[in-house]
């Protein structure tokens, strides 16, 4: 039985293992970049399972970016340690940010940290002894020299490790926390849940992981910036994706990643300067008559058909 | 022996004195009932005891223990049980899920455990459905729901904040048959009701408020012949 319910993840593993060998150097690219949008995604959608609507994606996302090349550059370590040190910072950062803000809900808890990013760009800008200020820095080559399927490979090891966490979230007592809390608060308090420490740990977390995929990102594409490194894009995609493919779950922004990973490069191609607002009337077509994302649209249409279930009609 | 005491307990709400030098005892395996008008102050007394309140003075002892100021999920795994007014199941979870949040977290259980816990207390307290979503419940399985939950956190205290309200007559006598089970079950019980045949029932004893302040208590029947009872809330003596 256990067997069985593994063999899909599996197949899919190993189909996305092997897509290389099926391909060439340009969709390997837009794989990568698909992935580590999908991972922030999956780490926007974690922290979202708890009710706590975080815009400080982008923000993490670079501080790890930068923690990893300062690091790297200074010490001349190994990519990979220096990849889990931004993590290890964006993490850290999240911890004690966490301890002071998760005492805000909704509106305000969203607001104080979508400013993250540009605290976090300015302050970078303005070290440049430390951060190459305005300019940021280079790496002398990015990593594996540029070789496309070996980038493949780094960031679908990362994209599958944030889907295993996810899971882990998904299938422990981390899942009825947080589920919890996001229904409602007090009931999850008076039946024994620590709600603040939960929303730590979640914070951290999602963060860390959004501070390894920065890490990672910077290393493949060989330099960080106060403004790209920072760009609204690494919080406004991952969104999107999550929205699209349904929240609340690993497969919802997994799915929605990929579908609109796709579709963005495709637009791309078609409409190289427009393609952006085509994006976003997608995205306000999508809010307005799928508010369950595609996921959820899929589930409907599954218990229209009782034996797509195994059940007798 | 008093398994739950409160010295003097106080709470404002700005410069409405929501709680006033309240002093009473819960003692083992009784049924306390708490009574008055609304706005007495009932409900804050469960959010003063539960933690969702801080009192402005006084003190909260759960078996001779200080927990005045120990936070909510603290107090829940000491002991302290309650369900809400309102009804508020967990609604992205199933009957099943909902009970397993109580064992889980107030008694620290393993998944495996809390699963097992969450189906006794289903059978227990005849719950179907468990592995439903709690929308497709009715409002009769919500409210033994909301009890199979606070059950679930093995409570040596459970305060009902008027699980009675709306339910018809058929269903107030299954939740009185429920009510009674969890006593059985050694918990000290506290309800804070309207329904005074429920109040006559089921209880051992009552506290009555108004304005906050405990203006008499003593079994239901010495009660609710108290003039001042009768003044401030039942309006006319009630037949025991």
């Amino acid at each position: 039985m256990r067997i069985q319910r593994a063999i899909p993840y599996v197949l899919g593993a190993a189909l996305a293992g092997v897509l290389p060998l099926l391909t060439g150097a340009y969709l390997e690219q837009v794989a990568g970049s698909t992935m580590i949008y999908l991972t922030l995604a999956l780490s926007w959608d974690m922290l979202l399972r708890s009710g706590q609507l975080g815009f400080g994606t982008h923000g993490f996302f670079g501080l790890g970016s930068y923690a990893a090349v300062l690091l790297f550059l200074e010490t001349d370590i190994h990519p990979f340690l220096s990849i889990a040190f931004g993590g290890l910072v964006a993490g850290a950062v999240a911890t004690l940010i966490g301890l002071a803000v998760l005492r805000l809900r909704g509106m305000y808890f969203a607001i104080t940290t979508l400013a993250l990013a540009s605290i976090f760009s300015v302050v970078l800008r303005n070290l440049p002894q430390v951060s190459g200020g305005p300019e940021g820095k280079m790496l002398p080559s990015c990593i594996y020299a540029g070789d496309t399927t070996k980038v493949y490979w780094l960031i679908l090891g990362l994209a599958l490790l944030t889907i295993v966490v996810s899971e882990v979230f998904e299938r422990t007592r981390i899942h009825l926390a947080l589920t919890s809390i996001r229904n409602d608060e007090r009931v999850a308090k008076t039946s024994g849940v620590n709600v603040f420490w939960y929303l730590v740990f979640v914070f951290a977390v999602t963060s860390a992981i959004q501070g390894i995929a920065g890490g990672t990102y910077a290393h493949v594409f060989g330099f960080v910036s106060p403004e790209g490194s920072f760009s609204a894009n690494f919080l406004l995609l991952p969104l999107a994706m999550a929205l699209l493919g349904g929240i609340h779950s690993t497969w919802g922004p997994v799915l929605g990643g990929l579908v609109l990973g796709a579709l963005s490069e495709y637009l791309k191609l078609q409409i190289p300067y427009g393609h952006l607002l085509v994006y976003g009337a997608i995205i306000v077509i999508v809010t307005l008559f799928l508010p369950q994302g595609i996921r959820g649209m899929l589930r409907a249409a599954m218990r229209r058909v009782p034996s797509a279930r195994g059940e007798k009609p | 022996m008093s398994v739950l005491r409160t010295e003097a307990l106080e709470r404002h709400f700005g410069g409405l004195v929501a709680v006033h030098d309240l002093t009473f005892e819960l003692t083992e395996r009784e049924i306390l009932g708490i009574i008055g008008p609304n706005g007495a102050g009932k409900t804050t007394v469960i959010n003063l005891i539960s933690g969702l309140y801080m009192p402005n003075g006084g003190r909260i002892l759960l078996d001779e223990r200080d927990i005045t100021y120990a936070p909510p999920h603290e107090r829940c795994r000491r002991g302290i049980a309650r369900t809400f007014q309102l009804v508020h199941p967990l609604a992205d979870l199933t009957a099943q899920e909902n009970i397993m949040v109580g064992a889980l977290f107030g008694q620290r259980q393993s998944l495996r455990a809390a699963r097992r816990t969450a189906a006794e207390i289903g059978r227990l307290l005849d719950l179907r459905a468990m592995n439903r979503p709690v929308s497709d419940l009715t409002v009769l399985e919500v409210k033994k729901l909301e009890i199979g939950r606070a059950l679930a956190t093995r409570p040596k205290v459970l305060f009902l904040d008027e699980v009675m309200a709306g339910l018809n007559s058929d269903e107030t006598k299954a939740m009185l048959a429920s009510v009674r089970i969890v006593r059985e079950q050694g918990v000290s019980i506290c309800v804070v009701e309207h329904v005074m045949s429920v109040i006559r029932d089921l209880t051992d004893r009552v506290i009555v408020l108004d304005g906050g302040t405990l203006i008499a208590q003593g079994p239901y029947c010495d009660v609710s012949a108290d003039p001042r009872v009768i003044v401030a809330y039942l309006g006319e003596e009630e037949t025991c």
